[in-house]
């Protein structure tokens, strides 16, 4: 139970003095070390798990770095061994009917690599998981370092009932999905020449979805009771478009052991409380992957045996009248040198929704161009 | 001028024509004429045997009185004969005469009509002639009686600041004739041995008008001098540790400041702060800005002991470091003791910062105060009883959260912070052989944020200190102490981890420190002390109703620390002096407890406990006995310079529970116990120092080498707030720390101040050899506060006496850092490996601060005297890196820099009080 709210207070203390800028130190002993990511459930397979190398401080994904050609299996404690395939670089997979994890049975993960290097994790025990009883949200506002004015969001809390064990430890991973609209009708569309869009409405309504990537860890051990009453997870900031129709949260709770507890725990205090002086000091974490010959080697990430309970809710947008979306802005302006532009811009999108032929940008009429799709997800409830 | 003297011999013919000297005496030595003659008549013969040394042969032609015979055989050897009506004789070279001496001065002496018939007893007279200037008054010390049949005697006080009634440390006390002295230790006191008769004593100090006076000695004897304090040119513009001289103290490693001396150093939001000032001195660093204490050369912060007037203070700053817990405007002086820890001080490691709070003013009664954007101080001082007692009370506070109400943001206008101290001291003269100082301290920090987190500090302490003298030349303190910290800290961020945990460390100390003179040449100090430290290590408990914590005893400690010492001074001839000191320590951690048992050569964790003992009420637990030994050399090559040599062994039995970066507002403390050894260091140093350019300069060189055993480090990943069992994630570690300060210092002058330059190195290594636990993979890695190059420079310049201008220039190299080495993605999010410990270093640190006093007009005759401060902080605006932090950005890892002072932050604060300027 950190207490992380020190280095905001002080940035406000001295908010007259204080200044967060950014700052990319340069650290150059990169070295790229193999990172084990992926696991076993309850919930059907396959199970996936991703053998890649760490990548330096500043790459982007694209350096990812994935190791083909690996011996990949999954023992089973007084029982089967199931050998997983590549199915794309560096990914392996179990056979779908094959393995389905089983609380109360233990597994762990054995791998060889091309260059004959071997790892392996202990068995690790499958415990059974915890139902969710409810997952609420209340609008809430919260600091942030980076903007002056308070953030409002949907602060969403999970509650369970009493776990199995005396101390029990869980990992909640999220999954958003929303609806969104965009701004404006697609009416007109120039590609050498301007015509009217069939059907202007084609691209206004889509569906995102995304993996949040935090991770919400909690231990019993300190705690009166074995129930879990409204933790904190998800804060979603609201103003933008992702709360502007209808907003769905996706809960995995996963009953995790002490160990991949700690794991967890460790690499979510890192990513919380770096900036302060109040915190101890980073280190390396590593996670349950051991080279069989050489325990000091450093393997990052961690196999994890959890069992999971899942829960789906939706929330349609704030009525608070305090949050408001800004609309895209039109031009007109820029409408001659459009229809002039060169065949490799096109196609060009307008809209008449103000009457006459306005540019605006693509994702304001067209909703896919921000990523989501137009087509309804299975388990959409309108 | 041989009148003068001529008048001496007739001061003799006149009272003692009865005693007569023959041819019979003839050949005899000096010493065998001084026998015969003081068995033959009532008399006795004082003198140096430096000064007889060289007499020419005794002769005597026919029978003379003893007075003519001396003043003939005498005189032409520059010596004389002083008699006195008891039959003392004196015989010592002739004073040296001033043949310009000023008639206005000397009417008594030099009236011509007097020249034939001298004064009739001038060694009576108010006036004495000399060289340089006249001295008033003779001051007799001792009776006859007690000072029979000795040759030599010892004068023993306190030597006071006139006006304030403070005592002067390091004030200088000299005999003219024969050039001897001595100076006043750390409680004003002197102790100066010298024959009987009459001397001339020359008493100076900086900032003080000297005194030359003559002094008759008979015996044995307590006399307190006092200096008049320059009303105004040096008041306080002077900066720097001038009060103790480098070159001659033996002390090493060691450095005093005086409240006046810091007066004009910049400031922080208009707070004078004692321990940001000490950051500038050499060997000295910190963590960051605002952060609480300091690391002295090398050494983790809770290897440093603050007492103030002899009571320990276990948090010593306000607001989590960014304010001192002491007012500056209470405290008289501080000094810090880095390198040979004297032995009447044991249980910590690196430091003793020894805060001595003003002593209220006998004579009158003073009030002054100010007022800062943080602050408003206010203090008052004078006689309880004229010139026997007196009280001096000093309170400051946050006078209101006005800064915090600028903010316009709902959660922060539950947001308060508070904080204050106060200290109180009475100063009792019972006699001139005993004193007694009753003294007091509180200090509250009470701070709300957003009504989620709070913390409570407080400290509270109170001494009494009785010093007795005997024999004029031994003195006892007895002092009896209580300080007690409470920490009380509420956090509920995070509504069902809502926390409430209460902590609360009693120190209760007895003291008896002996200290003895037997002769000038060496000094020798002893006592003994037990402190009786009582832990609550505090409950947990749920805080709001969301609040699922389970409640939590940590329970109670309690441990005992005695400790006797011996030290002493000697010099066994001029030039070389000898300190060494010993002090054996025995710390029993002591029962009411249970004691959990895990395997051996095992890791301790839950699965490797085999047993719990359980202990009764004092029963002893565990015990240690250790020997803390130093040992001090001083080489005196000329008057200008030295060289010193130290080296000392000390253990610790209290360490801070703490695993942040820079100690944290929430830290504990934890007594040394059944699992964990008490800490144990070595250090190393050798100094040279040496006054330059008619020693308006002082530089010197101080190199150590430090090296810490059983250092409490914690394993990665330790949560440290509510621990039952610390022992679990302690893992004992080997500090090394070596470098060299080289201080060049101008004390006084228009222009003054100091200008450092330090080279540090600390380096920590924590492996468990039985168990195989390591931190950073068994490698060894800098500690957080390693900053190899350090330079400071503190100047100013007083234009007129209302006008003074003063600048600090810091830099340092940047503190150590665990910055990411690579970058890796579990379930697509992208997570951190860093790098091992502190591999990388933040930017450099560099600021320039500027101050500019202003002082109210010099009227003589008005109510009350202002000064105006107007400070700059960081003038260039540099944003230096409190700490960096990264993350994850939407395709890549993003890097931060926070900065607490990122742009000049201006500050102005008045201070007045009733009186003029010289007041």
């Amino acid at each position: 139970m950190p207490i992380r709210s020190i280095l905001i207070c002080l940035i406000i203390l001295f908010m007259f003095t204080s200044c967060i800028d950014r700052f990319q130190p340069e650290v150059d002993k990169y070295e790229g070390l193999l990172v084990v990511d992926g696991g076993i459930s309850n919930q059907p397979g396959p199970y996936t798990i991703k053998l890649n190398r760490s990548i330096g401080v500043y790459d982007y994904d694209v350096n990812y770095e994935p190791i083909q050609n690996a011996q990949v299996s999954i023992l089973e404690e007084n029982g089967s061994t199931y050998a997983l395939s590549e199915v794309e670089y560096g990914v392996y997979q179990t056979d779908s009917s094959a393995l389905r994890g089983i609380p109360g049975k233990s597994y762990s993960l054995h791998i060889q690599l091309p260059n004959g290097e071997e790892y392996e994790t202990p068995f690790e025990e499958m415990l059974e998981p915890t139902p969710i009883t409810e997952i609420d949200e209340v609008i809430e506002y919260h600091y942030s370092i980076d903007e002056e004015a308070q953030i409002p969001g949907f602060q969403f809390y999970i509650s369970a009932p009493e776990g199995a064990y005396e101390e029990n430890y869980y990992l909640w991973r999220c999954q958003v999905t929303y609806e969104y609209h965009a701004d404006y009708p697609l009416d007109y569309v120039y590609a050498g020449t301007l015509e009217e869009f069939p059907n202007p409405d084609s691209f206004k309504i889509c569906w995102r979805t995304f993996d949040v990537d935090e991770l919400y860890t909690l231990s019993t051990a300190d705690f009166a009771s074995k129930a879990v009453e409204r933790v904190p997870i998800l804060f979603q900031r609201i103003d933008t478009k992702i709360a502007s129709v209808r907003f769905s949260l996706f809960t995995q709770q996963l009953s995790i052991n002490k160990s991949a507890y700690t794991f967890y725990n460790s690499i979510k205090n890192q990513i919380a409380n770096s900036g302060s002086l109040y915190n101890s000091q980073p280190y390396q974490i590593r996670g349950n992957v051991r080279n069989v010959n050489d325990e000091d080697e450093p393997v990052l990430g961690y196999f994890l045996v959890a069992a999971s309970a899942q829960a789906r809710i939706f929330v349609d947008k704030p009525t608070d009248p305090d949050i408001e979306l800004e609309k895209c802005g039109v031009d007109a302006v820029g409408v001659g040198p459009a229809l002039a532009s060169p065949p490799a811009a096109w196609p060009i999108y307008f809209t008449g929704y103000f009457g006459g032929i306005l540019l605006s940008f693509d994702g304001c009429l067209d909703c896919r161009e921000i990523g989501g799709t137009i087509i309804k997800p299975d388990f959409w409830i309108d | 001028m041989v009148l003068l003297f001529a008048g001496w011999a007739q001061i003799a013919f006149a009272q003692n024509a009865s005693w007569t000297i023959d041819p019979s005496y003839s050949n005899l030595s000096w010493e065998e004429v001084v026998n015969r003659l003081e068995k033959e008549y009532p008399v006795r013969f004082y003198y140096d045997e430096e000064t007889v040394q060289n007499l020419s042969k005794v002769d005597v032609t026919s029978k003379l009185t003893l007075e003519r015979w001396l003043y003939e055989w005498l005189t032409p050897q520059a010596m004389a004969a002083t008699f006195d009506d008891s039959g003392n004789i004196f015989v010592g070279r002739q004073p040296p005469l001033n043949a310009e001496l000023n008639k206005d001065i000397y009417p008594i002496v030099l009236s011509p009509q007097n020249a034939e018939q001298p004064t009739q007893d001038l060694a009576k007279s108010d006036f004495l002639a000399t060289e340089q200037e006249y001295v008033a008054k003779e001051v007799v010390i001792g009776s006859k009686k007690e000072g029979l049949g000795k040759r030599k005697a010892t004068i023993t006080g306190y030597l006071r600041n006139s006006e304030t009634g403070e005592v002067i440390i390091g004030g200088a006390l000299m005999l003219e004739e024969s050039g001897t002295g001595t100076a006043t230790d750390e409680n004003g006191f002197y102790s100066l041995t010298t024959t009987k008769g009459n001397h001339i004593l020359i008493i100076n100090y900086l900032n003080s008008k000297e005194q030359r006076l003559k002094i008759n000695v008979l015996s044995d004897g307590t006399h307190d001098f006092e200096l008049e304090p320059v009303s105004f040119t040096l008041d306080d513009v002077v900066v720097s540790s001038q009060r103790y001289n480098a070159v001659e103290n033996t002390k090493m490693g060691f450095e005093r400041l005086t409240t006046k001396a810091i007066k004009e150093i910049p400031l922080v939001l208009g707070e004078r702060d004692i321990i940001k000032i000490a950051t500038l001195l050499p060997g000295i660093q910190s963590v960051g800005e605002g952060t609480a204490g300091f690391n002295v050369r090398g050494s983790p912060a809770d290897q440093n002991l603050f007492y103030i007037d002899g009571i320990p203070v276990y948090n010593t700053s306000h607001l989590f470091g960014f304010f001192s817990a002491f007012n500056s405007d209470a405290i008289s002086e501080f000094a810090l003791s880095k390198g040979n820890i004297p032995a009447q001080f044991g249980g910590r490691l690196a430091s003793i910062f020894d805060i001595t709070a003003l002593e209220g003013d006998k004579e009158e009664y003073k009030v002054r105060g100010g007022i800062s954007p943080i602050t408003g101080r206010l203090l008052f001082e004078g006689p309880i009883q004229k010139n026997k007692s007196s009280v001096m009370v000093g309170v400051r506070s946050t006078y209101s959260n006005w800064l915090l109400k600028q903010i316009k943001n709902q959660d922060f206008k539950n947001t308060k912070v508070f904080f204050g101290d106060a200290m109180a001291k009475l100063s009792f003269n019972l006699n001139p052989n005993n004193r007694l100082y009753a003294f007091g301290y509180y200090s509250l920090d009470a701070i709300n944020f957003a009504a989620k987190t709070k913390y409570d500090v407080k400290n509270l302490g109170g001494s009494l200190i009785w010093s007795h003298f005997f024999n004029t030349k031994h003195n006892v303190d007895v002092s009896l102490v209580h300080s007690q910290f409470d920490l009380d800290v509420e956090n509920r961020e995070l509504p069902i981890e809502g926390y409430r945990q209460n902590n609360v460390l009693a120190h209760t100390e007895g003291k008896v420190n002996l200290t003895l003179r037997p002769r000038d040449n060496y000094s020798i100090m002893m006592g003994a002390n037990s402190i009786l430290y009582q832990l609550n290590r505090g409950e947990f408990q749920p805080a709001g109703d969301a609040s699922l914590v389970q409640y939590q005893n940590l329970g109670t400690e309690k441990g005992l620390e005695s400790g006797a010492f011996l030290s002493g001074e000697w010099e066994p001839f001029p030039g070389l002096t000898i300190t060494g000191g010993l002090r054996l320590n025995l710390y029993q951690y002591l029962g009411p407890q249970s004691i959990t048992q895990y395997q051996e050569g095992q890791p301790r964790t839950l699965n490797s406990i085999v047993d719990t003992l359980q202990f009764a009420d004092n029963e002893v637990i565990t015990s240690h006995t250790n020997l803390d030994y130093r040992a001090g050399l001083k080489y005196t090559i000329d008057s200008r310079s030295s060289v010193k040599a130290s080296y000392n062994r000390l253990h610790q039995y209290i360490f801070l529970l703490s695993n942040t970066i820079a100690v944290a507002p929430a830290d504990k403390w934890k007594l040394t116990d059944y699992h964990i050894d008490p800490m144990q260091g070595d250090q190393y140093s050798l100094g040279y120092y040496r006054k330059i350019l008619d020693d308006q300069l002082e530089v010197s060189l101080e190199t150590y080498y430090k090296q810490v055993s059983n250092l409490i480090e914690f394993k990665d990943g330790a949560d440290l707030l509510v621990n039952k069992a610390p022992e679990r994630d302690v893992l004992s570690g080997d500090l090394e720390a070596y470098g060299f300060e080289l201080m060049l210092k101008k004390p006084n002058g228009r222009m003054n101040g100091w200008v450092n330059y330090t080279y540090s190195r600390s380096r920590v290594l924590a492996i468990d050899e039985n168990t195989g636990e390591q931190i950073n993979f068994g490698e060894v890695y800098p500690a957080n506060y390693d900053k190899p190059h350090s330079v400071n420079l503190v100047a100013n310049y007083k234009f007129v006496r209302r006008f003074s201008l003063s600048a600090n220039v810091v830099y340092s190299t940047g503190r150590p850092v665990t910055y990411p080495s690579s970058v890796y993605f579990q379930d697509d999010i992208r997570l951190i490996n860093f790098s091992t410990r502190n591999e990388y270093r933040l930017p450099d640190y560099f600021r320039v601060d500027l101050s500019m006093k202003l002082e109210g007009n010099l009227k003589s005759r008005k109510l009350m005297h202002g000064t105006w401060v107007f400070s700059v902080y960081n003038l260039t605006g540099r944003k230096n890196a409190y700490n960096v932090y990264f993350q994850s950005g939407d395709a890549s890892l993003k890097g931060y820099k926070v900065s607490i002072f990122g742009v000049p932050v201006f500050s102005i604060s008045y201070n007045f009080k009733f009186g003029n300027y010289a007041d």
